[in-house]
């Protein structure tokens, strides 16, 4: 990674039919990075994708490629590479002209485009499949010739619309450490398009959460899942438990949150939080501990409440809780204490670190 | 023996399209001087007569190539516009599609009584008025067919083909028209026999001097109906069945006309 802004949007909105599509986005992506566009359907993730490519005109704001805006560079001149959710191969054309079709509009003589097309097809372990038609290959199959074809022009950024969605669980993973491992071969700018947060975890360099056209947090992987910004973010990412509750008294390590006759979590310093004021928290619901003894073992179990559900659900139970000020949480524990079962009574909290205060 | 209604439905289905076909042919075969089936003996005379007729080959060769120019000018014409009617926001597109899609239901005396009062005025009962006749009779099998096969394909591929540099004139060059080809092709084909085989429309917009072939076999049907009438008549059907079969063959029309 060099460091240097390859693709920049600067206040770039669009609205369709009168609804809001995208809000106002701003995003900068450096040369080499590998960022992921994450969010529900609907959250404007494609059309930010479409609007990079051309093929969506943004309302307001500027698409910038290598820091020259290209809002009126159609997508032909774009010099970008886009793999497809439904890899939209041409199929009258066999691997072979799929994949040079680019090399070929760009003119360049034959013997290039037979070496560069070679080198593609062998990057994504299709070698030999030259004379094959689209419709001849498995799905997998299909998606890698359609990777090779966007990457053999050396575009200046790869866009990915979510390009792994038709594909069976396992072949999904099999395609994301290829995919990884083709990232770091050649070094491609990367903008990845999914609704699968872990593969946006997986995969990325930074992740762009998204939501109702806007991009709520712009982080790492590890920055979204441990610091997330917003209820959504800390919702659509893991699985979260959320509280709400009253501030009280400040230390000098922590500041104690009361969440009614519940008792009290405590939560870290450096929140800035006014004492009283009402505040959200969120815990990752395999961060909570519980304890059925008649008294807390450890001073961070410090909410009391009943279990009302137990449910099996492979390598975790989810505990469902309702606190003794009746609001609920579900805990995910891996390894549950027989007596966890529902009417037992529960202390429980997690580690300062682990709570989450939210807006 | 089981006796099942289906196949015998089928088979009796079958005879009501081909009897006629065979009466044709078994007709011109007579050696009466007047029309009979089954044939009174059997002679190729009146296949010679039939080409040595002035009138029938005019018609034959009139025939042809206002099929030919119609369906040309009606390929162009109807590709462009259900290339337009494809597009999400086309102007009245649903309106539109469902005329073009919908089993064209006005009679075509209706539309041959409108052209000749029209053509009349601008002096267009000649070649060129049968051309402009025979386009507005064809547009709508065109429009049809390439729309059934726009409607298969994934928009994406033409927005491929766009981000790998591709100009529009290219994506449309070397991608859209070898997609929508094979309706193009079964479009042609069935406007091509729809004009070819049109009487309806010709016989307002023709003259007795110079008429299509089915007009000129219509009125001779009417006035004098030689077996020579048959042999052309068979000449034309045992074309028109050679061709479709191998168009059938090559480019499966009928299945990009009707999946």
């Amino acid at each position: 990674m060099s460091g240097a802004t390859t693709l920049s949007l600067r206040k770039a909105s669009k609205v369709y039919a009168g609804a809001t599509i995208l809000q106002s986005i701003d995003l900068d992506v450096q040369e080499g990075e590998f960022i992921s566009l994450l969010g529900p359907s609907g959250c404007g993730k494609t059309t930010t994708l479409n609007i990079i490519a051309g093929f969506v005109r943004p309302d307001e704001g500027e698409v910038l490629i290598g820091g020259q805006c290209v809002n009126d560079v159609p997508p032909y001149q774009r010099n970008l590479g886009m793999v497809f959710q439904g890899h939209a191969l041409f199929p009258h054309l066999t691997c072979f002209d799929n994949v040079a079709f680019g090399l070929r509009m760009r003119n360049l003589d034959e013997a290039t485009i037979r070496a560069r097309v070679a080198q593609a097809l062998d990057l994504v372990r299709l070698n030999g499949f030259d004379e094959r038609f689209p419709r001849q290959l498995s799905g997998g199959q299909q998606q890698r010739v359609g990777l090779a074809r966007a990457l053999v022009i050396e575009p200046r950024v790869l866009l990915l619309d979510e390009p792994l969605s038709n594909l069976d669980a396992k072949l999904r993973r099999a395609m994301q450490s290829e995919l990884r491992a083709i990232h770091t071969k050649t070094g491609t700018t990367m903008i990845y398009v999914t609704h699968d947060q872990e593969e946006a975890l997986t995969l990325s360099d930074r992740v762009a959460v998204m939501n109702a056209g806007r991009i709520e947090q712009l982080d790492t992987p590890e920055g979204i899942y441990r610091h997330p910004r917003t209820r959504f973010v800390a919702d659509f990412i893991g699985s979260s438990a959320f509280l709400r509750g009253e501030v009280g008294e400040k230390r000098s390590d922590s500041i104690l949150v009361r969440i009614g006759e519940a008792g009290y979590v405590a939560v870290p310093h450096y929140h800035q939080i006014a004492q009283g004021s009402a505040v959200h928290l969120g815990i990752r619901s395999d961060q909570i501990r519980i304890d059925t003894g008649a008294t807390a073992s450890s001073p961070e179990l410090s909410l009391q409440g009943r279990i009302v559900d137990r449910a099996f659900a492979g390598s975790v139970s989810h505990i469902t809780i309702e606190l003794t000020d009746r609001q609920t949480i579900v805990v995910h524990l891996s390894n549950p204490p027989d007596d966890a079962i529902p009417g037992a009574a529960v202390h429980l909290g997690g580690a300062v670190a682990n709570w989450m205060v939210l807006p | 023996m089981k006796l099942s209604v289906i196949p015998l439905l089928a088979w009796i289905t079958y005879a009501i399209i081909v009897v006629p076909i065979i009466m044709v042919l078994g007709a011109s075969f007579t050696e009466t001087r007047f029309i009979t089936f089954p044939p009174a003996g059997f002679t190729l005379d009146w296949y010679s007569a039939a080409i040595a007729d002035r009138a029938l080959m005019g018609g034959l060769w009139l025939s042809t190539t206002v099929a030919l120019a119609s369906v040309l000018i009606s390929v162009c014409l109807g590709t462009a516009a259900a290339l337009y009617l494809s597009r999400p926001r086309a102007f009245l597109r649903g309106l539109l599609s469902s005329f073009f899609l919908a089993p064209l239901n006005v009679p075509s005396v209706m539309t041959a009584f409108a052209l000749l009062l029209a053509f009349t005025q601008w002096h267009l009962i000649n070649w060129y008025g049968l051309v402009i006749a025979h386009v507005i009779l064809t547009l709508p099998y065109i429009v049809r067919s390439v729309l059934v096969s726009l409607a298969g394909q994934d928009q994406s591929i033409e927005r491929a083909a766009s981000i790998l540099g591709a100009s529009p004139f290219r994506v449309f060059w070397l991608i859209t028209l070898p997609l929508i080809r094979p309706g193009v092709l079964a479009g042609a084909t069935f406007a091509f026999l729809i004009s070819f085989n049109n009487v309806p429309v010709s016989v307002f917009i023709s003259t007795p001097g110079s008429a299509p072939l089915p007009v000129v076999l219509f009125n001779r049907m009417q006035w004098l109906a030689e077996p020579s009438v048959a042999a052309a008549a068979a000449l034309t059907i045992v074309a028109t069945i050679t061709v479709m079969l191998i168009l059938e063959q090559r480019f499966s029309i009928y299945r990009s006309m009707f999946r």
